[in-house]
This record gives structure tokens, C-alpha cells and sequence, in this order.
């Protein structure tokens, strides 16, 4: 008996292992450090057996860095636990605004790879569509890696949401010319069946080079 | 003497925090958060280990790898993984790495790694050593070849 996924559940599924992976990856870190000072602490337990002084700063500095991890790894695993129950409805009404810094978040290992800052503009209002907010997240991630790699280092990459007569659009602008000279590219990022999925049109201006998502008012549940 | 050692982790708290371990046990440790900076250190002192980490931006530990190799080819390098790049350690060794160790890892296991790139690096300069002074014995003349 063969497999059989379709382009949609196999972009997804790539989309969702990679988000996955990067989170876990930012968690090992903070583990690793609480490791180190947690081991810190016992060296300084064993030299303060020994009768070596220490001074209470020392302490201080170690409970300020593990608590600084435990923070970061506990917004990780909230951001994960987010990402997860994304595809408990399959279809609803999404806050573009919300989803884009969502997204962000999740990108953040990615950017922050490539030397990539991503900004998300600041919503003058809430722009909402009814979709399936997985498979938006994954076109739009899509859309932000074929961006971040075409950028380069020391680029900012901003987003930006933006109601329209027929529903909503997303625009990814780059601090500089590379989307416009890229686009050709942008085929080998995004799935045509995902495109389709969602029914979203993706224009390109080649003079300023912003990427627009153009999305309906609302899916087919 | 002490063996010296460079950390080089994108992650300030990790590395500091590993360099106060290794400096109480006796290593002479220096931090570097990105592979630019790293060679940069590399080329104004001689470390005798450079514990890499294997995901960073910009420079990447393979890339750095390369680079320190070919700044300091004596050097050794363990590289520092998570769980997801393995494979790029091991392509580190394929490079030239003397080993990996994953995080979070266990001091007592870097040491010993470290402990034997010291003696590789160090057994290494000394056979370099001794077959200078033999090419000098039997033929003085290639003293005056030294740079």
C-alpha cells in the first residue's frame, strides 16, 4: 500500500516540522544554559566547602540568568503550544494583524539565521478574513523565507496588513530592491496548491518591489 | 601549562557561563559570539582548542571551521550541536574536527575532549619540531629557507 499526500498536507507538514524543530532548537538552548549555571552552582557549593569566599553577587547573577531562561523557554513552549491548536479549526475568522506577528515569532530563528530583522508595521485597524489560519500561516512563512533569502544580511523585511473592498491584503517590503529582482524565484517557495487552497493572488510590483498577498473575505469551509 | 581555549557561541550567557566552568578548571578560556569574531582572536593568539558552536547567523560553524584551519591548521576544534545537526558535526570531522559534543553537555566529558586536542595539538608541534631539527642537521643550508 503506497503513501499518498497531497501537495497541501506535504507543504504543510514540511511547514509544521520546521517550525517545530526551530522552536525545540531555541529550547535546547535555554536548557543548555541553565545547565551551565546550574553546574556553576555546584562548583561554587564545592569551593565555598572548601573555604573559599564568595560573595552573594556571584549567586545573584546565576538565579538572575536561569530565571532569564526559564522565561524564554517558557514562552517557546507557549508559542509551540499556540502553533499546535492552529489546526484545531480548520476554517475561521483570522485578525491578519495578530497572525502576522505570529508568524514573526515563529520566523525569528530564521531571520535572525540569514541576519534578517523582521517588523511588523503597527495596526491602525483590525483587518479580518475567514480562512484556514494553518494554511495562512504556512503561505505567509513561505512567502517571508523566499523574502528573508533574497534579501541578504543586514535587511529589514517588514509586513503589513491592510483591509480591502473584497477582504484583505498582506504586503512583505524589503528595505531594499531584492524582492522585484527575485520574483522569479518565488515559485520554488510556494506551493501553487496552497495558493490555490486559499484563493489568494499574489502580485509583485518590479518597480518598488513589495510582494502582496491579496486575500478574499472568505474561504469555502 | 594551561591549555587554551576559545568558546564561540552566538549565545552570550552560554558561553560565559562555560568559561567560568572551564576557567575553574583550569583552562585559559576566551568567548567569541560570532565566526568573524573568532578568527579575528584566532589571528593575533595561539589557541590550542576552539569549542564551535554549529548553528550561528551569518558565519555558520562550517564555515568558521574552514576558516579557523585555515588561519590556525594545528588547532583543534570540537564542535558544540544541538540534537537537529548532528550531521553537521559530522561533517565538521569530515573537515577536520577533532570531535562533538552535544548540548546540553556534561563538563566532565569536554574536558577529556579537550584535554586531547591539547596533546594532538601539542604532539603535533613537537613532530613538527623535531623534523625541522632533522632537515637542519643534515642540511644546514635550510635554516636560511625559514621565512
Amino acid at each position: 500500500m503506497g503513501l499518498e499526500l497531497d501537495a497541501v498536507g506535504e507543504t504543510g507538514l514540511k511547514f509544521y516540522g520546521k517550525i517545530c524543530a526551530a522552536l525545540t532548537h531555541e529550547m535546547k538552548n535555554a536548557l543548555a544554559i541553565i545547565n551551565e549555571n546550574v553546574g556553576l552552582l555546584e562548583d561554587y557549593n564545592l569551593m565555598a566547602q572548601r573555604g573559599t569566599p564568595l560573595t552573594p553577587e556571584r549567586f545573584t547573577i546565576l538565579s538572575r540568568r536561569m530565571v532569564e531562561q526559564v522565561d524564554r523557554a517558557n514562552t517557546l513552549l507557549k508559542v509551540m503550544n499556540q502553533f499546535s491548536h492552529g489546526v484545531d479549526t480548520w476554517v475561521e475568522e483570522v485578525d491578519l494583524n495578530e497572525l502576522l506577528s505570529f508568524v514573526s515569532m515563529l520566523s525569528q530563528r530564521f531571520a535572525a539565521q540569514r541576519g534578517v530583522s523582521v517588523e511588523v508595521e503597527s495596526p491602525g485597524q483590525k483587518v479580518t478574513v475567514t480562512t484556514s489560519p494553518f494554511l495562512l500561516q504556512n503561505l505567509i512563512w513561505c512567502c517571508m523565507d523566499f523574502a528573508m533569502d533574497a534579501m541578504g544580511t543586514g535587511n529589514d523585511l517588514r509586513l503589513k496588513a491592510e483591509s480591502t473592498p473584497a477582504g484583505g491584503q498582506v504586503t512583505l517590503s524589503a528595505s531594499n530592491d531584492s524582492l522585484a529582482d527575485a520574483v522569479d524565484r518565488l515559485s520554488q517557495y510556494c506551493e501553487g496548491a496552497l495558493v490555490d487552497a486559499l484563493q489568494v493572488k499574489i502580485e509583485t510590483d518590479t518597480r518598488s518591489g513589495p510582494l502582496v498577498l491579496i486575500l478574499p473575505k472568505r474561504i469555502p469551509q | 601549562m594551561k591549555p587554551r581555549v576559545l568558546i564561540v557561541d552566538d549565545e552570550k550567557e552560554f558561553a560565559d557561563s562555560l568559561s567560568e566552568r572551564l576557567t575553574l578548571r583550569e583552562c585559559d578560556v576566551e568567548t567569541a559570539l560570532s565566526g568573524k569574531d573568532a578568527i579575528e582572536k584566532l589571528s593575533h593568539y595561539n589557541f590550542d582548542v576552539v569549542i564551535l558552536d554549529v548553528a550561528m547567523p551569518n558565519m555558520d560553524g562550517i564555515e568558521t571551521l574552514k576558516q579557523v584551519k585555515n588561519t590556525k591548521p594545528l588547532t583543534e576544534v570540537i564542535m558544540l550541536t544541538g540534537q537537529a545537526t548532528v550531521e553537521t558535526a559530522v561533517e565538521g570531522m569530515q573537515l577536520g574536527a577533532l570531535d562533538y559534543v552535544m548540548k546540553p553537555c556534561s563538563t566532565d566529558d569536554l574536558l577529556v575532549k579537550i584535554k586531547r586536542g591539547y596533546e594532538r595539538k601539542a604532539d603535533h608541534e613537537e613532530r613538527i619540531r623535531e623534523a625541522k631539527v632533522r632537515e637542519f642537521v643534515t642540511s644546514p643550508q635550510s635554516a636560511l629557507r625559514e621565512g
